[in-house]
Protein backbone atom coordinates (compact mmCIF):
# COMPACT_ATOMS: atom_id res chain seq x y z
CA UNK A 1 0.00 0.00 0.00
CA UNK A 2 1.26 3.36 -0.74
CA UNK A 3 0.57 6.33 1.52
CA UNK A 4 0.58 9.93 1.13
CA UNK A 5 0.97 11.91 4.45
CA UNK A 6 -2.07 14.61 4.39
CA UNK A 7 -0.80 17.32 6.29
CA UNK A 8 -2.14 20.04 5.23
CA UNK A 9 0.40 20.48 2.29
CA UNK A 10 -1.11 22.64 -0.80
CA UNK A 11 -0.16 19.64 -3.38
CA UNK A 12 -1.77 17.09 -1.72
CA UNK A 13 -4.46 16.42 -4.88
CA UNK A 14 -1.85 17.10 -7.90
CA UNK A 15 0.38 14.35 -5.76
CA UNK A 16 -2.19 12.16 -5.79
CA UNK A 17 -3.32 12.34 -9.44
CA UNK A 18 0.05 12.04 -10.01
CA UNK A 19 1.05 8.90 -8.83
CA UNK A 20 -2.42 7.58 -10.29
CA UNK A 21 -1.41 8.09 -13.48
CA UNK A 22 2.58 6.92 -12.86
CA UNK A 23 0.50 3.11 -11.97
CA UNK A 24 0.05 3.71 -8.19
CA UNK A 25 -3.05 1.23 -7.58
CA UNK A 26 -3.80 1.93 -4.20
CA UNK A 27 -3.32 5.40 -2.97
CA UNK A 28 -3.89 5.82 0.78
CA UNK A 29 -3.97 9.61 2.10
CA UNK A 30 -3.98 9.97 5.45
CA UNK A 31 -2.29 11.04 8.33
CA UNK A 32 -3.53 7.96 10.59
CA UNK A 33 -0.08 7.27 12.13
CA UNK A 34 -1.59 3.17 12.23
CA UNK A 35 -2.02 3.65 8.59
CA UNK A 36 1.46 4.59 8.10
CA UNK A 37 2.84 2.27 10.25
CA UNK A 38 1.69 -0.25 7.72
CA UNK A 39 2.70 1.31 4.26
CA UNK A 40 5.48 -0.15 2.02
CA UNK A 41 5.64 3.15 0.47
CA UNK A 42 5.02 6.76 1.91
CA UNK A 43 5.12 9.75 0.14
CA UNK A 44 5.58 13.01 1.62
CA UNK A 45 4.55 16.53 -0.53
CA UNK A 46 5.39 19.74 1.14
CA UNK A 47 4.76 23.27 -0.36
CA UNK A 48 5.17 26.93 1.27
CA UNK A 49 7.92 27.33 4.38
CA UNK A 50 10.23 24.82 6.34
CA UNK A 51 8.92 26.01 9.66
CA UNK A 52 5.03 25.86 8.79
CA UNK A 53 5.55 22.19 7.14
CA UNK A 54 7.89 20.60 10.38
CA UNK A 55 4.85 22.55 12.65
CA UNK A 56 1.88 20.59 10.90
CA UNK A 57 4.15 17.52 11.01
CA UNK A 58 4.95 17.88 14.37
CA UNK A 59 0.84 18.62 15.00
CA UNK A 60 -0.56 15.05 13.80
CA UNK A 61 0.12 13.01 17.57
CA UNK A 62 2.16 9.78 16.60
CA UNK A 63 3.12 11.08 12.87
CA UNK A 64 6.80 11.68 13.71
CA UNK A 65 7.07 8.54 15.66
CA UNK A 66 5.57 6.02 13.12
CA UNK A 67 7.51 7.19 10.36
CA UNK A 68 10.87 7.09 11.98
CA UNK A 69 9.34 3.39 13.27
CA UNK A 70 8.43 2.85 9.48
CA UNK A 71 10.92 4.29 7.18
CA UNK A 72 13.95 4.22 9.17
CA UNK A 73 13.63 1.17 10.99
CA UNK A 74 11.44 -1.21 8.90
CA UNK A 75 12.49 0.28 5.73
CA UNK A 76 9.50 1.57 3.87
CA UNK A 77 10.36 3.38 0.59
CA UNK A 78 10.34 7.34 1.15
CA UNK A 79 10.07 10.02 -1.31
CA UNK A 80 9.77 13.82 -0.16
CA UNK A 81 8.64 16.53 -2.54
CA UNK A 82 9.62 19.81 -2.76
CA UNK A 83 9.33 20.84 1.29
CA UNK A 84 9.21 17.24 2.02
CA UNK A 85 12.19 16.54 0.48
CA UNK A 86 14.26 19.46 2.43
CA UNK A 87 12.32 18.04 5.55
CA UNK A 88 14.55 15.33 5.66
CA UNK A 89 17.64 17.30 6.59
CA UNK A 90 18.77 18.26 10.25
CA UNK A 91 17.62 21.90 9.84
CA UNK A 92 15.84 24.39 8.20
CA UNK A 93 17.24 27.79 8.31
CA UNK A 94 14.27 30.04 6.09
CA UNK A 95 12.22 32.63 9.12
CA UNK A 96 14.35 31.11 11.82
CA UNK A 97 15.97 27.45 12.30
CA UNK A 98 13.56 24.69 12.59
CA UNK A 99 14.77 20.96 13.14
CA UNK A 100 13.96 18.67 10.39
CA UNK A 101 13.80 14.78 10.24
CA UNK A 102 17.75 14.61 10.27
CA UNK A 103 17.81 11.83 7.79
CA UNK A 104 19.66 12.48 5.23
CA UNK A 105 22.62 15.03 6.69
CA UNK A 106 22.23 18.92 5.44
CA UNK A 107 20.64 22.15 6.19
CA UNK A 108 18.31 24.21 3.65
CA UNK A 109 19.23 27.94 2.96
CA UNK A 110 18.17 30.77 0.36
CA UNK A 111 19.52 30.17 -3.34
CA UNK A 112 22.08 32.57 -4.41
CA UNK A 113 22.18 32.81 -8.04
CA UNK A 114 24.51 35.76 -7.89
CA UNK A 115 23.19 38.13 -10.08
CA UNK A 116 20.58 41.04 -10.03
CA UNK A 117 18.40 39.21 -13.06
CA UNK A 118 18.38 35.84 -12.15
CA UNK A 119 15.21 35.85 -9.42
CA UNK A 120 14.42 34.17 -6.53
CA UNK A 121 11.91 32.06 -6.24
CA UNK A 122 13.92 29.94 -8.79
CA UNK A 123 10.76 29.14 -10.69
CA UNK A 124 10.56 27.31 -13.84
CA UNK A 125 11.99 24.30 -15.84
CA UNK A 126 15.58 23.78 -15.23
CA UNK A 127 18.10 20.38 -15.74
CA UNK A 128 18.24 18.29 -13.17
CA UNK A 129 21.10 15.81 -13.34
CA UNK A 130 21.54 12.79 -12.24
CA UNK A 131 24.88 11.88 -10.59
CA UNK A 132 24.07 7.69 -10.94
CA UNK A 133 20.83 6.67 -8.93
CA UNK A 134 19.43 3.83 -10.75
CA UNK A 135 16.00 5.20 -10.42
CA UNK A 136 16.92 8.17 -11.90
CA UNK A 137 18.61 6.30 -14.68
CA UNK A 138 15.78 3.80 -15.30
CA UNK A 139 13.23 6.76 -15.46
CA UNK A 140 15.20 9.19 -17.75
CA UNK A 141 18.86 8.02 -18.79
CA UNK A 142 20.15 11.10 -18.49
CA UNK A 143 19.39 15.03 -17.87
CA UNK A 144 15.97 15.98 -17.60
CA UNK A 145 14.09 19.73 -17.24
CA UNK A 146 11.35 19.36 -14.16
CA UNK A 147 9.90 22.15 -12.89
CA UNK A 148 10.52 23.78 -9.79
CA UNK A 149 9.68 26.51 -7.08
CA UNK A 150 11.60 27.58 -4.42
CA UNK A 151 13.07 30.13 -2.76
CA UNK A 152 15.51 27.69 -0.42
CA UNK A 153 17.62 24.63 -1.39
CA UNK A 154 18.90 21.64 0.19
CA UNK A 155 22.91 21.67 1.12
CA UNK A 156 23.59 17.98 1.60
CA UNK A 157 26.22 17.21 4.41
CA UNK A 158 27.30 14.21 2.38
CA UNK A 159 28.02 15.10 -1.63
CA UNK A 160 27.07 11.34 -1.70
CA UNK A 161 23.55 11.56 -1.14
CA UNK A 162 22.91 14.07 -3.49
CA UNK A 163 21.31 12.03 -6.34
CA UNK A 164 20.98 14.70 -8.94
CA UNK A 165 22.27 18.17 -8.96
CA UNK A 166 20.45 21.81 -10.58
CA UNK A 167 22.56 24.56 -11.86
CA UNK A 168 21.23 28.31 -11.22
CA UNK A 169 23.77 30.96 -11.93
CA UNK A 170 26.49 30.46 -9.67
CA UNK A 171 24.06 28.11 -7.27
CA UNK A 172 24.51 24.63 -7.28
CA UNK A 173 21.99 22.72 -5.14
CA UNK A 174 20.58 18.92 -4.73
CA UNK A 175 17.59 18.23 -7.58
CA UNK A 176 17.47 15.31 -5.63
CA UNK A 177 18.46 13.29 -2.44
CA UNK A 178 18.63 9.37 -2.12
CA UNK A 179 19.98 7.27 0.93
CA UNK A 180 18.99 3.56 1.36
CA UNK A 181 15.25 3.75 0.92
CA UNK A 182 15.08 7.74 1.65
CA UNK A 183 14.50 9.81 -1.67
CA UNK A 184 13.90 13.47 -2.12
CA UNK A 185 13.37 15.38 -4.99
CA UNK A 186 13.30 19.51 -4.80
CA UNK A 187 11.52 19.68 -8.49
CA UNK A 188 7.96 19.10 -8.45
CA UNK A 189 7.24 15.61 -10.60
CA UNK A 190 3.82 16.08 -10.19
CA UNK A 191 4.15 18.60 -12.06
CA UNK A 192 6.70 17.73 -14.31
CA UNK A 193 4.43 16.52 -17.53
CA UNK A 194 6.57 12.63 -18.48
CA UNK A 195 9.66 13.51 -17.14
CA UNK A 196 7.90 13.73 -13.10
CA UNK A 197 5.64 11.02 -14.29
CA UNK A 198 8.53 9.01 -15.55
CA UNK A 199 10.26 9.55 -12.24
CA UNK A 200 7.28 8.48 -10.08
CA UNK A 201 6.46 5.41 -12.44
CA UNK A 202 10.37 4.24 -11.87
CA UNK A 203 10.22 4.71 -8.12
CA UNK A 204 6.86 2.90 -7.25
CA UNK A 205 8.21 -0.30 -9.02
CA UNK A 206 11.64 -0.41 -7.23
CA UNK B 1 21.48 23.58 -18.07
CA UNK B 2 20.11 26.87 -16.68
CA UNK B 3 16.61 27.84 -16.14
CA UNK B 4 14.22 28.37 -19.25
CA UNK B 5 11.97 30.89 -20.33
CA UNK B 6 8.23 29.67 -19.71
CA UNK B 7 5.92 30.24 -22.26
CA UNK B 8 2.59 30.64 -20.17
CA UNK B 9 -1.01 30.19 -22.60
CA UNK B 10 -3.85 32.10 -20.66
CA UNK B 11 -7.11 30.88 -20.52
CA UNK B 12 -9.58 33.74 -19.85
CA UNK B 13 -12.59 31.88 -18.07
CA UNK B 14 -16.05 33.40 -17.63
CA UNK B 15 -18.76 30.61 -16.29
CA UNK B 16 -16.19 27.61 -16.85
CA UNK B 17 -16.09 28.34 -20.61
CA UNK B 18 -13.06 29.88 -22.03
CA UNK B 19 -13.41 33.77 -23.80
CA UNK B 20 -11.01 35.82 -25.16
CA UNK B 21 -11.29 39.17 -24.22
CA UNK B 22 -10.75 42.65 -26.32
CA UNK B 23 -9.91 45.02 -23.71
CA UNK B 24 -11.69 42.82 -21.49
CA UNK B 25 -14.64 44.16 -23.90
CA UNK B 26 -16.99 42.17 -26.41
CA UNK B 27 -16.01 38.54 -25.35
CA UNK B 28 -16.15 35.21 -27.57
CA UNK B 29 -16.42 31.98 -26.93
CA UNK B 30 -13.53 29.63 -27.49
CA UNK B 31 -14.42 26.30 -25.61
CA UNK B 32 -13.88 24.49 -23.10
CA UNK B 33 -10.64 25.03 -20.63
CA UNK B 34 -10.08 21.27 -19.18
CA UNK B 35 -10.07 20.52 -22.99
CA UNK B 36 -7.58 23.41 -23.57
CA UNK B 37 -5.23 23.04 -20.49
CA UNK B 38 -5.26 19.42 -22.06
CA UNK B 39 -4.18 20.36 -25.32
CA UNK B 40 -1.85 22.73 -23.95
CA UNK B 41 -0.45 20.42 -21.65
CA UNK B 42 0.26 17.35 -24.44
CA UNK B 43 2.01 20.76 -26.50
CA UNK B 44 4.49 20.99 -23.74
CA UNK B 45 3.10 24.17 -22.24
CA UNK B 46 5.26 25.15 -19.46
CA UNK B 47 2.69 26.47 -17.62
CA UNK B 48 -1.39 26.86 -17.91
CA UNK B 49 -3.20 30.05 -16.47
CA UNK B 50 -6.95 30.64 -15.96
CA UNK B 51 -8.03 33.83 -15.34
CA UNK B 52 -11.86 34.13 -14.54
CA UNK B 53 -12.44 37.61 -15.70
CA UNK B 54 -15.77 37.71 -14.67
CA UNK B 55 -15.01 36.96 -10.57
CA UNK B 56 -13.98 40.04 -9.38
CA UNK B 57 -16.86 42.34 -10.41
CA UNK B 58 -19.69 39.82 -10.82
CA UNK B 59 -18.96 38.25 -7.01
CA UNK B 60 -18.64 35.22 -8.25
CA UNK B 61 -16.74 32.48 -6.93
CA UNK B 62 -13.40 30.99 -8.31
CA UNK B 63 -13.02 28.12 -10.70
CA UNK B 64 -12.99 25.35 -8.50
CA UNK B 65 -14.36 23.12 -10.36
CA UNK B 66 -12.67 23.64 -13.17
CA UNK B 67 -9.10 23.44 -11.32
CA UNK B 68 -10.02 19.90 -9.42
CA UNK B 69 -10.68 18.59 -13.10
CA UNK B 70 -7.47 19.98 -14.92
CA UNK B 71 -5.42 18.88 -11.90
CA UNK B 72 -6.98 15.40 -12.53
CA UNK B 73 -5.43 15.39 -16.28
CA UNK B 74 -3.22 17.96 -16.71
CA UNK B 75 0.91 17.47 -15.12
CA UNK B 76 1.65 21.27 -15.40
CA UNK B 77 2.09 23.81 -13.22
CA UNK B 78 -1.29 25.82 -12.92
CA UNK B 79 -1.94 29.23 -11.53
CA UNK B 80 -5.53 30.18 -11.14
CA UNK B 81 -6.61 33.72 -10.55
CA UNK B 82 -10.22 35.82 -10.34
CA UNK B 83 -12.26 36.97 -7.52
CA UNK B 84 -9.65 35.54 -4.79
CA UNK B 85 -10.12 37.51 -1.55
CA UNK B 86 -8.91 35.53 1.44
CA UNK B 87 -6.39 33.11 2.30
CA UNK B 88 -9.06 30.74 2.60
CA UNK B 89 -9.89 31.14 -1.14
CA UNK B 90 -5.89 30.37 -1.76
CA UNK B 91 -6.39 27.59 0.38
CA UNK B 92 -9.42 26.21 -1.86
CA UNK B 93 -7.50 26.77 -5.18
CA UNK B 94 -3.98 24.90 -3.65
CA UNK B 95 -6.37 22.25 -2.66
CA UNK B 96 -8.45 21.91 -6.04
CA UNK B 97 -4.84 21.62 -7.95
CA UNK B 98 -3.35 25.09 -8.88
CA UNK B 99 -0.05 26.03 -7.82
CA UNK B 100 0.20 29.59 -7.78
CA UNK B 101 -2.63 32.04 -7.01
CA UNK B 102 -2.89 35.58 -8.73
CA UNK B 103 -4.70 38.30 -6.76
CA UNK B 104 -5.30 41.78 -8.27
CA UNK B 105 -8.26 43.79 -7.02
CA UNK B 106 -7.43 42.15 -3.77
CA UNK B 107 -3.67 43.00 -3.61
CA UNK B 108 -5.09 46.58 -3.80
CA UNK B 109 -7.61 46.38 -1.52
CA UNK B 110 -6.13 44.61 1.35
CA UNK B 111 -2.28 44.26 0.89
CA UNK B 112 -2.14 42.25 4.02
CA UNK B 113 -3.64 39.89 2.04
CA UNK B 114 0.07 39.14 0.32
CA UNK B 115 1.47 38.72 3.52
CA UNK B 116 -0.82 36.73 5.00
CA UNK B 117 -0.57 34.37 1.69
CA UNK B 118 2.70 34.37 1.62
CA UNK B 119 3.18 33.43 5.43
CA UNK B 120 0.35 31.13 5.27
CA UNK B 121 1.59 29.03 1.53
CA UNK B 122 4.90 30.15 0.72
CA UNK B 123 5.73 33.24 -1.15
CA UNK B 124 5.86 30.84 -4.15
CA UNK B 125 2.58 30.41 -4.46
CA UNK B 126 1.58 33.79 -4.40
CA UNK B 127 1.23 35.83 -7.82
CA UNK B 128 0.20 39.43 -7.87
CA UNK B 129 -1.14 40.36 -11.02
CA UNK B 130 -0.81 44.27 -11.86
CA UNK B 131 -2.84 45.68 -14.59
CA UNK B 132 -1.32 49.04 -15.53
CA UNK B 133 -2.07 51.87 -17.90
CA UNK B 134 0.24 55.07 -19.20
CA UNK B 135 -0.30 58.30 -17.50
CA UNK B 136 3.08 59.37 -18.44
CA UNK B 137 6.60 59.11 -19.85
CA UNK B 138 8.11 55.99 -17.64
CA UNK B 139 4.56 56.38 -15.56
CA UNK B 140 1.86 53.85 -15.03
CA UNK B 141 -1.37 53.60 -13.15
CA UNK B 142 -2.75 50.67 -11.57
CA UNK B 143 -6.28 49.16 -12.59
CA UNK B 144 -8.24 46.78 -10.73
CA UNK B 145 -11.88 44.97 -11.82
CA UNK B 146 -10.62 43.76 -14.88
CA UNK B 147 -9.62 46.95 -15.88
CA UNK B 148 -12.00 49.41 -14.99
CA UNK B 149 -11.28 51.39 -12.09
CA UNK B 150 -8.20 53.26 -11.95
CA UNK B 151 -6.70 53.52 -7.99
CA UNK B 152 -4.02 56.40 -8.29
CA UNK B 153 -1.62 53.90 -7.52
CA UNK B 154 1.87 53.83 -9.10
CA UNK B 155 2.75 50.93 -10.83
CA UNK B 156 6.19 50.78 -9.99
CA UNK B 157 6.21 51.63 -6.67
CA UNK B 158 2.87 48.93 -5.96
CA UNK B 159 5.16 46.41 -7.64
CA UNK B 160 7.91 47.02 -4.89
CA UNK B 161 4.95 47.00 -2.28
CA UNK B 162 3.80 43.31 -2.88
CA UNK B 163 7.05 41.73 -3.54
CA UNK B 164 8.08 43.49 -0.19
CA UNK B 165 4.87 42.47 0.95
CA UNK B 166 5.58 38.37 -0.03
CA UNK B 167 4.44 38.29 -3.58
CA UNK B 168 6.10 35.75 -5.13
CA UNK B 169 5.98 36.85 -8.89
CA UNK B 170 4.15 39.94 -10.78
CA UNK B 171 2.22 39.01 -13.84
CA UNK B 172 2.16 42.37 -15.40
CA UNK B 173 -0.67 43.27 -17.95
CA UNK B 174 -0.40 46.64 -19.70
CA UNK B 175 -4.66 47.35 -20.18
CA UNK B 176 -3.31 49.95 -23.15
CA UNK B 177 -2.02 46.86 -24.94
CA UNK B 178 -4.42 44.13 -23.93
CA UNK B 179 -6.23 42.83 -26.74
CA UNK B 180 -4.50 45.30 -29.68
CA UNK B 181 -2.03 42.64 -30.89
CA UNK B 182 0.05 45.15 -31.41
CA UNK B 183 3.02 43.84 -28.66
CA UNK B 184 3.55 44.22 -24.88
CA UNK B 185 4.15 47.19 -23.17
CA UNK B 186 7.87 46.74 -23.23
CA UNK B 187 8.67 49.48 -21.33
CA UNK B 188 6.69 49.37 -18.59
CA UNK B 189 7.11 45.21 -18.18
CA UNK B 190 11.27 46.49 -18.07
CA UNK B 191 10.45 48.58 -15.11
CA UNK B 192 8.95 46.29 -12.91
CA UNK B 193 11.40 43.63 -14.16
CA UNK B 194 14.13 45.49 -13.03
CA UNK B 195 12.87 46.55 -10.04
CA UNK B 196 12.18 43.58 -8.40
CA UNK B 197 13.91 40.00 -7.46
CA UNK B 198 11.33 38.13 -8.39
CA UNK B 199 9.94 36.53 -11.73
CA UNK B 200 8.08 38.94 -13.75
CA UNK B 201 5.21 37.76 -16.59
CA UNK B 202 4.61 39.66 -19.38
CA UNK B 203 1.27 39.50 -20.66
CA UNK B 204 -1.60 41.72 -22.81
CA UNK B 205 -0.66 42.43 -26.59
CA UNK B 206 0.57 39.76 -28.15
CA UNK B 207 0.13 39.39 -31.86
CA UNK B 208 3.17 37.64 -33.21
CA UNK B 209 5.98 35.39 -32.41
CA UNK B 210 8.33 38.57 -32.43
CA UNK B 211 6.06 39.91 -29.49
CA UNK B 212 7.68 36.88 -27.39
CA UNK B 213 10.62 37.57 -28.34
CA UNK B 214 10.72 40.83 -27.36
CA UNK B 215 9.02 40.59 -23.63
CA UNK B 216 12.15 38.57 -22.80
CA UNK B 217 14.83 40.14 -24.63
CA UNK B 218 13.24 43.37 -24.77
CA UNK B 219 11.10 43.56 -21.52
CA UNK B 220 13.58 41.39 -19.16
CA UNK B 221 10.52 38.94 -18.30
CA UNK B 222 11.10 35.71 -17.38
CA UNK B 223 8.03 34.30 -18.69
CA UNK B 224 5.38 35.19 -21.90
CA UNK B 225 2.00 35.26 -21.72
CA UNK B 226 -0.74 35.25 -24.26
CA UNK B 227 -4.24 34.45 -25.28
CA UNK B 228 -5.58 34.54 -28.62
CA UNK B 229 -2.13 33.62 -30.76
CA UNK B 230 -2.31 29.90 -29.24
CA UNK B 231 -6.23 29.51 -28.77
CA UNK B 232 -6.94 30.73 -32.55
CA UNK B 233 -3.73 28.53 -33.50
CA UNK B 234 -2.05 31.71 -34.90
CA UNK B 235 1.05 30.00 -33.85
CA UNK B 236 1.54 26.93 -31.68
CA UNK B 237 4.03 26.80 -28.77
CA UNK B 238 6.57 24.84 -30.92
CA UNK B 239 6.48 28.17 -32.67
CA UNK B 240 6.98 30.22 -30.13
CA UNK B 241 9.83 28.05 -28.65
CA UNK B 242 11.69 28.18 -31.91
CA UNK B 243 11.27 31.71 -32.00
CA UNK B 244 12.59 32.07 -28.59
CA UNK B 245 15.38 29.93 -29.20
CA UNK B 246 16.53 31.72 -32.16
CA UNK B 247 16.65 34.90 -30.11
CA UNK B 248 18.67 33.29 -27.75
CA UNK B 249 16.36 32.74 -25.28
CA UNK B 250 17.01 29.02 -23.29
CA UNK B 251 13.96 27.07 -23.87
CA UNK B 252 12.79 23.52 -23.01
CA UNK B 253 12.03 20.90 -25.37
CA UNK B 254 9.18 19.11 -24.03
CA UNK B 255 9.74 15.19 -24.10
CA UNK B 256 7.57 13.89 -27.09
CA UNK B 257 6.52 9.80 -26.85
CA UNK B 258 7.36 7.87 -24.30
CA UNK B 259 11.24 8.33 -22.41
CA UNK B 260 11.15 4.95 -21.67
Amino acid sequence: MLTLIDYGSGNLRSAEKALVAAGARDVCVTRDPDRIARADQIVLPGVGAFADCAANLDAVDGLREALETRVREEGAAFLGICVGMQLLADVGIEFGSTPGLGWIGGKTSVIEPGAAELKVPHMGWNTAEPTGSAVLEKAWGGAQDVYFVHSFAFRAAHAGDVAAWCTYGADRFAAAVQKDNVMGVQFHPEKSQRAGLALLEEWLKQ
Amino acid sequence: MSLKVRIIPCLDVKDGRVVKGVQFEGLRDAGDPVEQAQFYDAEGADEICFLDISASHEGRGTLLDVVRRTAEVCFTPLTVGGGVRTTDDFRALLLAGADKVAINTSAVKDPNLVTAAARRFGAQCVVVAIDAKQTGPERWEIFTHGGRNPTGLDALAFAKDVVDRGAGELLVTSMDKDGTRSGYDLALTRAIADRVSVPVIASGGVGNLGDLVAGITQGHANAVLAASIFHFRTHTLAEARAALAAAGAKVRQPIQGNLR
